[in-house]
């Protein structure tokens, strides 16, 4: 009987990846001038735990490979070689590289990549006694952005080559991939041409014949694509001697560009004729095709679109298809998708293409491929040339099959004919998605058996009560039910927990990060975790890792100086980047803190003048917690140059505005010459809440019941009139803010004699403030239903759920409220003016 | 008789703004006497996907409806934007 081991795979890929992830951490863990056995041991057992299993399955791939990175582990382990810094490098490679073979493999693709086959070169020559090392030019953008996002995306197969000083020149050449192919011709080195040709009408009239000008050049070299645009008019005025046609031709030859413009020399005078080395630029196309609810979350397609044109020239081309009749339109729905061909003058990787969309990758397809030159003519037929000012037709193009030439056999050492097209990450990542799992800890399931168990119990008990009724017997029966709703409740709650991860999923990727940043950038960083068990619902977890490898990445970019300038303001050369979490009232807190330069008021207002976000009236009543509120604006930045971690101006108001899908908030808090800290607060779970109903006047509210220290009765004589407006009440021996629910929600109470009315003392941002309310009610569970998704979001609310009864009741955001109280008392009136119409809104459409 | 109606464009063409412009535009294709729109964007100051695409998606209706549409002065902002999103040629604007 022969077993079926595919069932296996989803649990071979799942630990495959965990080992990894012990690697990974294992490698950052190891001091080089003190090595600890144990850590070596643990990377060791995780390799050959993946070779073991990849071998069981048939992974050859992956074995093999795993099998040579063993045997240079073992002799580190047996200490027969000394482990050097670059030796980490290859490891941490290595750890990335499997990655990619395990997606693949799991994806149904070969395992195989370029990669591997490199470090498998490179292993040999290792166990041969050389010494591979890495060149720092291989931390190359490319691969930094690829190790920050090392959890989730493999190294692509074209990105890091391992420079081998021993090797041959012409391996060296073949591997160099950004090297210039327009080598000098004397070299007779193959070099790629892009000519643009645009003749005259009347040359055909002169009797030059364009198909023999491209019989001359093919027998120069080789014609890899020609892309013809036409201007014909209608057939019925067209003039058959006239030439409405024009061409644009990626041409590979050894000759100089003096011997190709000599093709055109007869019709030069009266064509446009531009002959330019092409390999030096690439030509990428990019499907995007973004999620229908893409605009809702803030996710500007054109801002992703204009920060794309940075990289060079757009070809884009709207597809419409899917856009319904107007009638029918959700204007706030997204139906358009793009195709866009991108012109790169510089050489640029897929990684820095797929960053612009980083944020909506989730919820939108993207491909994007490199248009080879002579290794893919499919490809290349589809556009070369990128016009900004027209939207050509689709091309009519010459298959490269129908062009003789005599240098066919040629090997072209040019980049993009040695690159192979990668291999697509986007089935991979959607794959991984769909098979999502969590593992859970013995004791969870332990929990949730035994209260089945009691569920079971109960339910018995009162099955018997049904059978056996009587009417003296409904004490009974109202007991019961008591034990089922707490049964109930437990079971949830169990349930619940089960989704609760530790929030050290979302910080492991950062030690790796930091410290291939800090490489890139010349910066000594140290990361300081805090609060790793702090456990967090999965799918918030999720959402919430870009938003934070974003503020990391920003933190060690912009916050933290260079080390001579540290030092020379009195600060260690080495920058902390600390990241904190723990939970507070109901919330996750997640704090991402620097002791680099902080955040420079004036720059900000600066910038904010000059993009209008602000006015020069505005400044001088501007807090600093608001100026730096302003960084939060769409396409804000200012960073002087854009370098390649941050610095776009795209990502903070998208960072914001992903928090803020999540219930969550996002605060700055910065000193000059200090640092900064920014805090996110987060739901524990975006589903389920305890909470105190409350009325007020006609409307229900509820507090998360996590939120709530006291209820007490309103007693005039103990309140105090503050200056600002603001009363205070006393509360034992504190002094309490008061905030009136019906003022900041602008809605009728019962009375305006607050002796009648009722406070609850709540805890928002680690104080305590008194919300005055009419009556309390129940307390029950709600399931929490999104006010942004239904409505809009409404300062002050966090959402709403439908009662028993089936009317709507909202969800009160105490620091939402303490703000809205802040504001009305402080400068921003007129904003208080404008969040009080959201408000009568919302309640005069509940009230019907 | 042929009629034509000249039609302002909002200075924000984005999506927190389009709402009424939707149901305007849902009113101009169905008016009978129509032939040719005129819209009048020199105003236009901000613009965005979603503007854009109903603006594309009133433009495919009027010309099912042999309604023929035209541009008046569209702003730099309009045309960059649709420029951006490779919707000129869609939307007919220069």
């Amino acid at each position: 009987m022969s077993i079926d081991l595919s069932q296996f795979h989803q649990v071979f890929y799942e630990e495959s990846f965990e080992g990894l992830d012990v690697m990974e951490a294992a490698l950052m863990e190891l001091d080089l001038n003190n090595i600890d056995d144990e850590t070596i041991n643990a990377i060791f057992r995780s390799a050959h735990s993946i070779k073991g299993g990849s071998a069981t399955f048939g992974f050859s791939s992956v074995s093999e490979f795993t099998h040579d990175l063993e045997t240079i582990l073992d002799q580190v382990r047996s200490g027969k070689r000394q482990f050097r810094d670059s030796d980490i490098n290859i490891c941490l490679k290595s750890v990335d590289c499997m990655r990619e073979m395990l997606q693949l493999l799991q994806a149904g693709e070969d395992g195989h990549t370029k990669n591997s086959a490199e470090l498998k070169d490179c292993f040999a020559r290792m166990l041969a006694g050389e010494q591979a090392e890495l060149s720092q030019a291989e931390l190359s953008q490319a691969e930094l952005s690829q190790a920050e996002l090392s959890q989730a995306e493999p190294l692509q197969a074209d990105l890091p080559q391992i420079d081998v000083p021993t090797a041959a020149p012409e391996t060296t050449e073949a591997l160099s991939q950004e090297a210039p192919a327009n080598v000098a011709a004397e070299d007779g080195v193959e070099s790629i041409w892009r000519i643009n040709f645009e003749p005259s009408e009347d040359i055909l009239r002169t009797g030059n014949d364009v198909a023999r000008m491209f019989r001359e050049l093919a027998e120069l070299g080789q014609l890899l694509s020609i892309e013809t645009q036409s201007n014909l008019p209608p057939f019925n005025v067209l003039d058959a001697e006239k030439c409405y046609l024009s061409w644009t031709i990626l041409f590979a030859c050894k000759k100089d560009k003096c011997f190709i413009e000599e093709v055109f020399e007869w019709v030069a005078d009266e064509s446009n004729l531009e002959v330019t080395p092409a390999a030096s630029a690439q030509e990428w196309h990019i499907c995007f095709v973004p999620g229908e609810n893409i605009l809702r979350s803030g996710n500007e397609p054109s801002r992703l679109l204009n920060v794309l044109s940075e990289f060079g020239k757009l070809h884009v081309r709207v597809n419409d298809k899917n856009l319904p009749a107007i009638r029918l339109m959700d204007h706030e729905s997204c139906y358009l998708s793009w195709d866009i061909y991108l012109h790169a003058e510089q050489a640029l990787t897929e990684e820095a293409i797929r960053e612009v969309f980083e944020w909506v990758l989730d919820e939108s397809q993207l491909s994007v491929s490199r248009l080879a030159s002579a290794s893919s003519a499919n490809e290349i037929t589809a556009v070369s040339e990128v016009p900004q000012a027209e939207v050509a037709e689709p091309a009519d193009v010459v298959p490269l099959g129908s062009v003789q030439n005599t240098s066919q056999e040629q090997q072209i050492t040019t980049p993009e004919t040695v690159q192979e097209k990668p291999k697509s990450k986007t089935a991979v990542q959607k794959k991984n998605t769909e098979t999502g799992s969590i593992r859970v800890g013995i004791d969870k399931v332990d929990n949730l058996i035994n209260m089945v168990g009691e569920l079971v119990i109960t339910q018995s008990m009162l099955g018997q009560l049904g059978t056996e009724f009587d009417v003296e017997r409904i004490p009974k029966l109202m007991e019961g039910l008591g034990q089922l709703e707490q049964n109930t409740r437990e079971l949830q709650e169990s349930v619940m927990r089960i989704r609760m991860l530790p929030i050290s999923f979302a910080f492991s990727r950062f030690p790796r990060m930091v410290r291939d940043l800090g490489q890139s950038l010349g910066k000594e960083l140290q990361l300081v975790m805090i609060g790793e068990q702090t456990e967090l619902d999965k799918t918030v977890m999720e959402k919430i890792g870009d938003p934070l490898v974003h503020l990391v990445r920003n933190a060690v970019d912009h916050g933290i100086e260079q080390p001579e300038e540290r030092e020379a303001s009195g600060k260690p050369r080495s920058g902390t980047i600390t990241l904190n979490a723990y939970h507070q009232g109901g919330n996750v807190v997640i704090e991402i803190s620097d002791d680099g330069k902080g955040l420079d008021k004036q720059r900000i207002v600066e910038k904010a003048l000059e993009k209008g976000l602000i006015t020069k009236a505005e400044v001088e009543l501007l807090t600093d917690e608001h100026a730096f509120d302003l960084i939060f604006q769409p396409g804000f930045s200012t960073a002087q140059e854009v370098s390649d971690v941050s610095g776009r101006g795209v990502g903070m108001d998208v960072v914001r505005r992903n928090i803020q899908a999540l219930n969550g908030t996002v605060e700055i808090n910065s000193q000059k010459d200090q640092g900064s800290k920014i805090t996110i607060r987060l739901p524990l779970t975006l589903a389920i809440l305890d909470g105190q109903l409350v009325r007020v006047g006609t409307n229900t509210y509820i507090f998360p019941l996590v939120s709530i220290v006291e209820s007490l009765q309103y007693r005039k004589e103990l309140i105090s009139s503050v200056a600002g407006g603001c009363n205070v009440f006393k509360l034992r021996d504190d002094y309490v803010p008061i905030i009136e629910l019906h003022k900041i929600f602008s809605v009728q109470a019962d009375s305006d004699y607050l002796d009648q009315a009722l406070m609850v003392v709540v805890e928002s941002d680690g104080e305590k403030v008194g919300i005055v309310v009419d009556e309390l009610l129940a307390q029950q569970q709600v399931v929490i239903k999104s006010l942004e998704q239904n409505y809009k979001r409404v300062e002050g609310i966090s959402g709403a759920t439908i009662l028993g009864d089936g009317t709507v009741a909202l969800i009160l955001d105490t620091v939402g409220m303490v703000k809205l109280a802040g504001d009305k008392f402080g400068m921003a009136n007129q904003l208080a003016h404008l969040k009080n119409d959201d408000h009568q809104n919302l309640s005069s459409q509940l009230t019907g | 008789m042929a009629s034509t109606v000249s039609f302002n464009l909002p200075e924000n063409l984005t999506i927190a703004n389009i709402h009424g412009l939707h149901e305007d535009f849902e009113a101009l294709v169905d008016k009978e006497e129509c032939d040719a729109i005129v819209l009048r964007a020199d105003g236009v100051q901000r613009a965005d996907t979603a503007g854009l695409q109903l603006i594309a998606a009133f433009v495919k209706a009027s010309r099912e409806r042999q309604i023929q549409v035209s541009w008046d002065h569209p702003s730099e902002k309009l045309c960059t934007v649709a420029a951006l999103l490779g919707l000129e040629k869609m939307i007919g604007i220069h």
